[in-house]
C-alpha cells in the first residue's frame, strides 16, 4: 500500500458518500420488501372479505360485484382464498431454505477448512445428491412420507449440496488469506477462527444463496401442491388453487390467474432480494 | 363390472402437467364463446339423413393403455367405440330401458330362468366372407368369461361350460342361478369374433357396420362395411382419436379439429357449449359420486349416524356445484335411473335439526370427526367431497377431506375405507347388487349384509314376469333407502360436445352411446 492510494479522510467522505448511500438503499429496498411480504402473507387471511373455506355464491362466477375476483369451483370467493392462501407455501419454503442453508454451510465449512479426504468425500456426496432432480426426489419420497415432509426433505437434500459447494470453495480460499492466517498464528481455536474470521466474510454469499434456496423450495412446494401432495381441500393454497380451478379456466380465468400472480411474485421478489443482498457495498447495478 | 361400467382412466400426475401446459391457451377460448343457444342433438334440422362424409370422434382414451382385445378390460372409450363399430354384439340397450336385438334376433328362457335360448340372425358375415355361426358366439363369450380377471367378471353369472350351440344359429346359455335379466347382461359388450381368434395384434375380421382401414395408438380409421346385414350406415368413414384430457377433447370440437368430443366436463360444456358452433348431447344419469359408508365400521355401524349423514346433504347445492346443474338430485338409491327404482319413496331432503338430534341420540352430541376420502379420477369427485364436508359441518360433524392419488384410489381406498367418495357410471341395479350388495358379493363396499335383501333378490331373479320382477326389486331397494350405506345425492349427465351438423347421435344409457352407426352429417 502506497500512500498515494489512500485518500485523505475528508476527501474520501466527500467523494464516496453519495454512491454508498444510493447503493445501500438499492440493496435495502428489495430486502425490506421481501421481508414485509413474508410478514404480510400470513396476515392476509384476516383481510379476507369472505370466509375462504365456505361456499358463498354459484361456482365459477366471473369477477365483479360482491366478488371482486369471482368465485371458484365450489363457489368460494377467489379474492379471500388468494389472501389466505400463501401461508403454508411460504412457511414450508422458509423452513426448508433455512435448513438447507444451515446444513450446506456446515458441510461447506468442514470440507473447505479441513480439505483433503474430507473435502473429497463431501464433494462426492454433493455430486451424488445433485444428480437426482429435486422434483423426482420429492415425488418418490411422497410415496412414503406425508406431502409436506417430502417437500422439506427433498428441497433440503437438493439445496444443501449447492450451498455446500460454494461455501467449500470460498472457505478453502479464505483459509489462506492474511487475516485468517494471522488468527491461526495467534493460536485461536478453529471454531473461533471459523466464527469470527471466516463466517463474516461469507455473510453476503450465504445470504444470496439463502434467497435462491428459498425460491427453489417455493417451486418444489408449489409443484407438489399442484399434484395434490400438499395442503388438502378446503385449505386455501395458491398452488392447490391452480389445479382446483383449472377446469373452469374459461368460465372464470381470474380463479386461475389470481393465485398464479402472487406465487410468481413471491419467487421474483425473493430472488431480487437475494441478488441485492449479494452486492458488496459500493458496487452498483 | 365393479366400480364403473368401464374402469376409470386415471387422471395421472402427468395429465395434470399436460393440463397445466395447456393453461396458456385456455383464456383464449373464453373469449370465443358467444351466447347463442345450443342446438339439441335430436333437433330435426332436415328430415332425410344424408349419406357420405367422414366423422371425426375425439374419445376418452390414452394411447398408453390402448387395447385391440374386445374381450379384455375395455379401459379406453376410444377402443370400445372401435369395437362397437367393427364387431357385432348379441343385444343392445333400448331407449326405454329394455333390451334390443342385434346379432341375436330373439331369446327365450326355460321355466326356471337358468337356461336361455338365443336365436341368431342368419345373414351376418365376417369381413373375410365366412358366416357368423353359433360356435363363433359361444367361443367369444367363453373368451370373455376366461378373461374375468381383466374385465371384472363381466359374464361371471353365466355357466359357459354348460352352454351349448345346438345348431348354426342357436346358442343355449346356462346361468349359475336363475337370471331373469340375462339378455340385459349381454348388452353392448358381447363382441363376437371368429372362433379360434387369439391374436388381436393383427386385423381380426368382424361382422359389424364398419371395418378397420388403419390404426395407430392415437387414431383409428374405419370405413363402411357395405356387406353388413343391418341398415346401411350413412357415413363413409369414421376417424377415432384417443384423447386423454377432457378439456383437450372439448377444444378439438370448438376449434374444428373433431366433430364429436365424448365425455367432457360440465365446465367445458358451460364454456364451449353455449357457442352457436357446438351442440350438447346430454345423457341422463350417467355419472354418480355417492358417499359410501361402511356398516361394519364405527361410527357408521349406527343407523342413526347414517340417517344423519343423509339428512345433512344439500342435494341441489351439490348438483349445481359439482355438475354445474347438468344433472338431477337423487334419493340415496344407488341406481335411480334403473327401471326397478321404487316410485313411491319420499324424496329425502336436508334437515339439519333432525340430523343433529339423531347424532346426539347416537352419543355424538359433542361432535364427531371423520375422514372423507376422495380423488380426482373423474371431474368433480374432489369438489363433491369438499362441499359435502361443508354441509356436514352444519350438523356438527368435522369431516376432513383427503384427496388420494387417482392411480391408487381404486385399489387402496375403494371398498376398503370406511367413508369415501365412490363412482358409478350407469350400472344397472341387478349388476350393482351382484357385485356389491349381496352378503357374498366380491366388493361389498358398504358391508351391506341383509338376509331379507338377499332372499328378495333371488326371488326377483327367478321371476319371469317383467313387471312383477321390477316390483320385487323395487321392494328390496326400500330397505336400502332406509338403512343402507349410501348417500346418493345426485346423478350427473353424460355430456358430449358435437359440431352443429352432426345428427342422430345416440343419447341412451350405458354403452349405447358407442353404437354410432346411424349418425349422419348435415352439411
Amino acid at each position: 500500500m502506497t500512500p498515494r492510494t489512500v485518500p485523505a479522510p475528508a476527501e474520501a467522505t466527500r467523494r464516496r458518500t453519495p454512491p454508498v448511500a444510493a447503493g445501500a438503499v438499492r440493496r435495502a429496498v428489495p430486502v425490506a420488501a421481501a421481508v414485509v411480504l413474508l410478514v404480510c402473507v400470513p396476515l392476509g387471511r384476516y383481510a379476507a372479505p369472505h370466509p375462504p373455506e365456505r361456499t358463498v355464491a354459484a361456482p365459477w362466477a366471473p369477477p365483479g360485484g360482491e366478488h371482486l375476483l369471482g368465485t371458484d369451483a365450489l363457489g368460494r370467493d377467489v379474492l379471500s382464498r388468494v389472501l389466505a392462501g400463501g401461508t403454508h407455501l411460504l412457511t414450508v419454503s422458509l423452513l426448508t431454505a433455512a435448513a438447507a442453508v444451515v446444513c450446506g454451510t456446515a458441510l461447506g465449512l468442514t470440507a473447505g477448512w479441513t480439505g483433503g479426504r474430507t473435502a473429497h468425500a463431501v464433494r462426492a456426496l454433493c455430486d451424488l445428491l445433485l444428480a437426482v432432480p429435486a422434483l423426482v426426489l420429492a415425488l418418490v419420497l411422497a410415496v412414503a412420507l406425508p406431502g409436506t415432509t417430502a417437500v422439506v426433505v427433498a428441497a433440503v437434500l437438493s439445496g444443501a449440496p449447492l450451498t455446500a459447494r460454494i461455501v467449500t470453495a470460498q472457505c478453502a480460499h479464505l483459509r489462506d488469506s492474511g487475516h485468517v492466517l494471522a488468527a491461526v498464528e495467534r493460536g485461536e481455536r478453529t471454531s473461533a477462527v471459523l466464527v469470527h474470521e471466516v463466517m463474516p466474510a461469507l455473510r453476503r454469499l450465504v445470504a444470496a444463496d439463502a434467497g435462491l434456496r428459498l425460491v427453489t423450495a417455493l417451486q418444489i412446494a408449489a409443484a407438489l401442491a399442484v399434484l395434490g401432495l400438499g395442503p388438502q381441500p378446503p385449505t386455501p393454497d395458491w398452488a392447490l388453487m391452480l389445479s382446483e380451478n383449472l377446469p373452469g379456466a374459461a368460465l372464470n380465468p381470474m380463479a386461475l390467474l389470481a393465485p398464479a400472480i402472487p406465487l410468481a411474485g413471491c419467487a421474483w421478489m425473493i430472488a431480487a432480494a437475494a441478488r441485492a443482498a449479494a452486492r458488496t457495498p459500493g458496487e452498483t447495478g | 363390472m365393479t366400480q364403473p361400467s368401464f374402469p376409470h382412466a386415471p387422471a395421472s400426475r402427468r395429465s395434470v402437467l399436460t393440463a397445466l401446459a395447456a393453461l396458456a391457451v385456455l383464456p383464449l377460448s373464453a373469449c370465443s364463446s358467444s351466447d347463442g343457444s345450443a342446438a339439441s342433438a335430436e333437433s330435426p334440422a332436415s328430415a332425410a339423413p344424408a349419406d357420405g362424409g367422414t366423422l371425426r370422434y375425439a374419445a376418452t382414451g390414452s394411447p398408453a393403455t390402448a387395447s385391440d382385445d374386445p374381450h379384455g378390460g375395455l379401459g379406453n372409450e376410444s377402443d370400445i367405440l372401435r369395437f362397437a363399430l367393427v364387431y357385432d354384439v348379441l343385444t343392445l340397450p333400448g331407449e326405454d330401458g329394455g333390451t334390443r336385438p342385434r346379432l341375436a334376433t330373439s331369446w327365450k328362457p326355460n321355466e326356471t330362468l337358468d337356461r336361455w335360448t338365443f336365436t341368431l340372425r342368419k345373414d351376418a358375415r365376417f369381413t373375410d366372407g365366412t358366416r357368423v355361426r353359433a360356435a363363433d358366439v359361444l367361443y367369444s363369450l367363453r373368451r370373455i368369461a376366461d378373461k374375468a380377471a381383466e374385465n371384472y367378471g363381466r359374464l361371471a353369472d353365466f355357466d359357459l361350460d354348460r352352454s351349448t350351440a345346438p345348431d348354426e344359429h342357436t346358442v343355449v346359455l346356462a346361468t349359475r342361478t336363475p337370471m331373469a335379466d340375462a339378455p340385459r347382461a349381454l348388452e353392448s359388450v358381447s363382441f363376437v369374433v371368429p372362433e379360434g381368434t387369439e391374436d388381436f395384434s393383427r386385423a381380426v375380421p368382424g361382422s359389424g357396420p364398419y371395418k378397420v382401414e388403419g390404426t395407430s395408438s392415437r387414431t383409428s380409421v374405419l370405413t363402411r362395411n357395405d356387406d353388413w346385414w343391418g341398415k346401411r350406415p350413412h357415413l363413409d368413414r369414421i376417424e377415432i382419436q384417443a384423447v386423454a384430457d377432457p378439456q383437450a377433447r372439448a377444444n378439438a370440437v370448438t376449434s374444428g379439429q373433431a366433430d364429436i368430443a365424448g365425455s367432457v366436463s360440465p365446465a367445458a360444456v358451460k364454456s364451449a357449449g353455449t357457442s352457436a358452433r357446438t351442440q350438447v348431447v346430454r345423457r341422463e344419469g350417467v355419472t354418480e359420486y355417492p358417499f359410501v359408508m361402511r356398516l361394519d365400521t364405527e361410527p357408521f355401524d349406527d343407523p342413526r349416524v347414517r340417517e344423519a349423514f343423509r339428512l345433512a346433504a344439500d342435494r341441489k347445492a351439490l348438483v349445481d356445484t359439482v355438475y354445474l346443474g347438468y344433472g338431477r338430485i337423487a334419493n340415496d338409491l344407488p341406481t335411480p335411473y334403473d327401471p326397478s327404482t321404487p316410485k313411491d319413496l319420499p324424496q329425502r331432503t336436508r334437515d339439519v335439526e333432525k340430523a343433529r338430534r339423531l347424532l346426539a341420540e347416537a352419543g355424538h352430541e359433542d361432535g364427531l370427526s371423520v375422514t372423507l376420502h376422495t380423488t380426482t379420477s373423474y371431474p368433480g369427485m374432489d369438489t363433491a367431497a369438499t362441499l359435502y364436508a361443508q354441509q356436514l359441518a352444519d350438523i356438527g360433524v368435522e369431516a376432513e377431506v383427503k384427496v388420494e392419488p387417482a392411480d391408487t384410489y381404486w385399489t387402496a381406498v375403494y371398498a376398503k375405507k370406511a367413508f369415501y367418495t365412490g363412482y358409478y357410471g350407469g350400472i344397472s341395479f341387478t349388476d350393482l347388487t351382484r357385485v356389491g350388495l349381496l352378503s357374498d358379493s366380491p366388493t361389498n363396499e358398504t358391508a351391506w349384509r341383509s338376509d331379507t335383501f338377499d332372499d328378495g333378490f333371488d326371488r326377483a331373479m327367478a321371476t319371469a314376469d317383467d313387471t312383477e320382477r321390477q316390483a320385487l326389486l323395487a321392494g328390496i331397494q326400500k330397505e336400502l333407502w332406509e338403512d343402507g350405506g349410501y348417500v346418493v345425492w345426485g346423478t350427473g349427465d353424460g355430456l358430449d360436445l358435437a359440431a352443429p351438423g352432426v345428427r342422430g347421435l345416440p343419447d341412451g344409457p350405458g354403452f349405447q352411446r358407442m353404437f354410432i352407426d346411424q349418425v349422419w352429417l348435415d352439411r
